[in-house]
């Protein structure tokens, strides 16, 4: 019989502090881009406005 | 995030984080005595990262240009027009004794000069050598000299050979990422009997010349050998990032890594890219106990339960492992370019075309991940070659005096080839973003936009250096 994955957590679950630096960047680059997104709506915005007054 | 969220947030992650330091001593058994390094292996992994990405902001502030589009080379030496011919007279010769000790030598694997002159000379040395000393292989391509020969004899004797068919462009480097499977399979796939075989190998290598001979009469030998011979093209590949360019005429130098601008993207390359990189990670994803315990050995039970014999059952496992790790691969280069294109407002073409368009960035990663993972391989086992050279057939010659030749494990220590593997994904990482960035600038005039447009490019590095390093943290 095998064993189920579980029972190895010990071996491979040490792997994910590997993976933190890519989760790191990954969820920075997304709070980035969220960032730069409303800042980009925000200019449309403003320049809509300009051009209406 | 909600105040009562970032509350939850940080016991979670102090938490995450005890559980997978506790949690290194089980694993690390076994590789007590080995390595006794200074730091945990995972911190090797941060520490790639932060260099990564000091590296991506360096590139961002100081390189506002691109540098390599200009290819910039000088002769160095000039060439005797006889030498072009003479390698590959050489070549052949060599493809000839090979393929004979396959067949009239021992079969046993280590007396026979084969396994080790296919998997370790051939399929680990020349990508190094080729990234030092250039296309070392193309001169000495025993199919390519073949097929100019008979080209040559063709034009002299029989009034000329007939017209090539046009190099259809869909087809692109399939072939060449079809050979390079194969042989990746034949590697990793096959079971170890099979493979190790000299006689085995040796008929592989009849089978490949002649598609190769089948391909250039087909095609013409320069179209075939450029797009469809895998070894041609996965050596040559490596040879862009050298600062040699051999020529029938001459040596010319030019800046590292600036060869890489010549590399034409179309039909295969990011295919043959992920290949590359793929198998050469399944490879040491085989020797991790999670491989092992998780996927292998249930999916093999399962298999032999329904009624396969055992050794099928291995090489069925063996091979969807290996096409899950190249899904694994193209999907994060996949993604990164599906980034890219986000990034770049109104960006012109799909990801696929940007995924083309960058897949040469990745060819120093590919080596990277080579040196990474055979670098022990290639400083014990080519040492072997000395002996076989000396008594190729195993059948107790010793024609250079080096039959006796040992091989000296101690010139390296365990600490040592870790070191070794850490600053070369690290220098192929760097070196990878720096050529994504030069394309960029290309691609993208404004050095700001180019600069944004690499902000996924950068985790798809980090992501490979962090895998490379963790399947390299199972091997040691």
């Amino acid at each position: 019989m095998t064993a189920p994955p579980l029972a190895h957590a010990g071996h491979w679950a040490v792997g994910l502090i590997y993976l933190a630096p890519v989760a790191i960047l990954v969820i920075t680059l997304l709070v980035i881009g969220r960032r730069d997104r409303l800042a980009e709506a925000e200019e449309l915005r403003q320049a809509n406005q300009d051009e209406e007054s | 995030m909600t105040p009562i969220r970032r509350r939850l947030a940080l016991p979670a992650l102090g938490t995450l984080a005890a559980f997978l330091v506790a949690a290194a001593p089980a694993q690390a058994h076994g590789l007590v005595g080995k390595q006794d390094l200074p730091i945990p292996k995972w911190l090797f992994a941060w520490a790639a990262a932060v260099v990564l990405v000091v590296s991506f902001v360096a590139l961002a502030t100081l390189w506002r240009a691109p540098r390599f589009a200009a290819l910039q080379e000088r002769t160095v030496l000039r060439l005797p027009v006889f030498l072009d011919p003479l390698c590959g007279v050489v070549g052949i010769l060599i493809f000839v004794g090979i393929v004979y000790a396959g067949f009239a030598g021992t079969q046993e694997m280590t007396g026979n000069i084969v396994p080790t002159a296919v998997f370790v000379v051939f399929w680990v040395g020349l990508p190094m050598a080729s990234f030092v000393f250039g296309d070392v292989f193309r001169p000495f391509n025993p199919w390519r000299a073949v097929g100019r020969g008979i080209g040559g004899l063709m034009a002299r004797v029989g009034g000329g050979a007939p017209e090539p068919i046009a190099y259809p462009e869909w087809l692109g480097r399939w072939p060449a990422a079809a050979g390079i499977f194969g042989f990746a399979v034949l590697e990793l796939v096959v079971t170890l009997t099979t493979r190790d075989d000299p006689s085995v190998l040796a008929t592989l290598a009849l089978v490949y010349a002649a598609v190769q001979l089948l391909g250039m009469s087909l095609f013409g030998v320069r179209a075939w050998s450029d797009r469809g011979d895998a070894f041609g093209v996965y050596f040559g590949l490596f040879a862009t990032l050298s600062p040699l360019r051999w020529t029938r005429r001459g040596l010319l130098r030019r800046p590292p890594l600036s060869g890489t601008a010549t590399i034409t993207p179309g039909p295969g390359l990011v295919g043959l890219i992920c290949v590359m990189i793929g198998s050469t990670s399944f490879d040491g994803f085989t020797a991790s106990s999670l491989w092992t315990d998780t996927f292998a050995s249930p999916l093999q039970t399962r298999l032999v339960d329904a009624g396969m014999s055992i050794e099928p059952a291995t090489e069925l496992v063996f091979l969807g492992g290996l096409l899950f790790m190249i899904a694994i691969v193209s999907s994060l280069y996949v993604l990164g370019c599906a980034g890219m294109r986000s990034a770049v407002p109104k960006a012109e073409g799909s990801t696929w075309s940007f995924a083309a368009r960058f897949a040469p960035t990745l060819v120093p990663i590919a080596l990277a991940y080579v040196v990474a993972h055979y670098f022990s391989l290639l400083s014990y086992g080519g040492q072997g070659m000395l002996s076989l050279l000396s008594d190729p057939l195993g059948d107790g010659h010793d024609y250079i005096g080096l039959a006796d030749h040992a091989i000296n494990y101690t010139w390296i220590s365990a600490n040592g080839v870790w070191y070794v593997q850490v600053v070369a994904l690290l220098a192929g990482h760097a070196a990878g973003l720096a050529l994504a960035h030069d394309r960029a600038l290309l691609q993208f005039p404004n050095p700001r936009v180019a600069a944004r447009s690499q902000y996924w490019m950068l985790a798809v590095m980090v992501g490979f250096t962090s895998l490379a390093l963790w399947l390299l943290s199972n091997t040691a």
